[in-house]
């Protein structure tokens, strides 16, 4: 197996290209996204940890298979993330039967900085739980729900989040204002009960 | 998840999964483009057939005809399969565009819009060219259910009672009298004498005609605008029939009066 030093130095553009001559040091990309990568599945999807490492698996050999394809005018934290992002709604439409639980295993801070950029209104608002505003991101539709989390949460700029979902970036602009309304609608709406 | 990456690699191994070769993206990625070009170039037929279509009804007294007959007029000189095909090709242009590696950073209104701006600058060319009668013609002779612009235009133009009559020219004079077969088989003696405009008629026999003006006997109409069978643009050649009606591509010499 490859060490951790000789990843370390080098970009994500070359280990693409050193991978495709030794698949060994695909785990270097690997070990670099794959604790993002679950979180954000988990952000999109409130998954398990068992399905989001069946979802990481399936995409990470996806990409190795495409990594011919890999556009170099791209960031490729931006192409894994498509990739992961389209494996998520595919298991998505696969399991959509299958009632989500919500689980809170965030940190506070993510979801108040969330809360405060989009600015939900009253101080004391701010204050909310990170499991309320889970809640709220749960309730979203789902269009919504990720551009907020890959703006807010995975702080991604309006070009990444172009190449992620393969929208164009005027597109993204008017989701993302429309995601915060909805946001901020749900969070005023009312209780934590009435969400879902 | 901590072998994670050493559980992937294993299955990548297992399953020998190979990284697909680059020529098969690289032809994925030109099929996409060639297929938008295509499609953009199937949109400026279209258009090429369309603006053949309509420069033949403005050039043929289209005030006058949509008066008489709206209905027929528009069926016959709006090309609404071309319209179809076109709007179609569009439609295809942008799915294909949108599949390109690109595609997604664009509007579906820019993509759309680019594309029958294409087909349409490409259409106007390709219509200068004579393209569209071409298209036009022979998709006549070779798809049975087409019916080109002349098959359209025959009914429109056989009205001799409300003043239109249209066929070929047997014999005569531009000037004085014309004889003239029309698309029934009846002869009509076409008075000449007192027409106003001729458009680009050169009365030659074989040469098809439509004629304005009114029956005054029998067999006989009094004509006061000549105009050729179709449009002829700068870069087309006249359309010339020999006693068959094959279409000939010499010039015939004009008849004394």
């Amino acid at each position: 197996m490859t060490d951790h030093g000789q990843c370390a130095e080098k970009t994500d553009e070359e280990l693409v290209t050193l991978t495709l001559k030794d698949r060994e040091l695909y785990a270097c990309l690997i070990r670099r996204y794959e604790a993002p990568l679950a979180r954000y599945v988990w952000r999109i999807s409130g998954y398990s940890d068992d399905d989001i490492a069946d979802i990481l698996q399936n995409a990470f050999i996806s990409a190795y298979r495409n990594l011919n394809g890999f556009d170099p005018s791209l960031k490729f934290s931006s192409w894994l993330y498509r990739i992961v992002h389209n494996e998520t709604i595919s298991q998505h439409r696969k399991r959509r039967a299958r009632p989500q639980t919500v689980s809170v295993e965030e940190n506070d801070d993510v979801f108040e900085l969330l809360a405060s950029e989009v600015d939900v209104a009253r101080d004391a608002d701010r204050a909310m739980t990170a499991m309320r505003i889970r809640a709220v991101l749960d309730a979203m539709d789902p269009k919504y729900r990720e551009v907020l989390v890959l703006k807010y949460l995975e702080d991604k700029d309006y070009r990444e989040i172009s190449d992620i979902l393969q929208k164009p970036m005027g597109t993204i602009a008017t989701l993302i204002n429309r995601a915060k309304k909805q946001f901020k609608g749900k969070v005023e709406d009312g209780p934590l009960s009435t969400i879902r | 998840m901590k072998d994670f990456s050493k559980n992937i690699l294993q299955t990548i191994e297992r399953k020998n999964i190979q990284p697909l070769p680059r020529w098969i993206f690289f032809a994925q990625q030109a099929g996409l483009i060639g297929a938008f070009l295509l499609s953009v170039l199937v949109g400026g037929i279209s258009v090429s057939v369309i603006l053949f279509s309509l420069s033949d009804a403005v050039e043929t007294g289209m005030g006058r005809m949509m008066r008489m007959h709206p209905g027929p007029f528009l069926f016959t000189y709006l090309p609404y399969v071309w319209v179809l095909v076109m709007i179609a090709f569009g439609a295809l242009a942008y799915v294909e565009a949108r599949h390109t590696k690109a595609g997604y950073r664009y509007r579906m209104a820019t993509i759309v819009g680019a594309s029958f701006l294409a087909s349409i600058v490409l259409g106007g060319l390709l219509h200068a060219a004579g393209a569209g009668r071409l298209v036009d013609r022979r998709f006549a002779e070779v798809v049975p259910q087409y019916r080109g612009l002349d098959a359209r235009k025959m009914h429109l133009w056989m009205h001799p009672q409300e003043g239109v009559i249209a066929g070929r020219i047997v014999s005569g004079s531009a000037t004085t009298t014309l004889t003239i077969e029309d698309f029934t088989g009846m002869r009509w003696i076409v008075e000449t004498d007192a027409v106003v405009s001729r458009g680009t008629i050169e009365a030659v026999p074989g040469e098809r005609i439509r004629v304005f003006g009114s029956v005054v006997a029998p067999g006989v109409f009094h004509a006061t605008e000549l105009f050729p069978w179709t449009k002829q643009g700068a870069m087309m050649i006249p359309e010339r029939f020999d006693g068959r009606g094959m279409l000939m591509r010499e010039r015939k010499m004009p008849l004394r009066s």
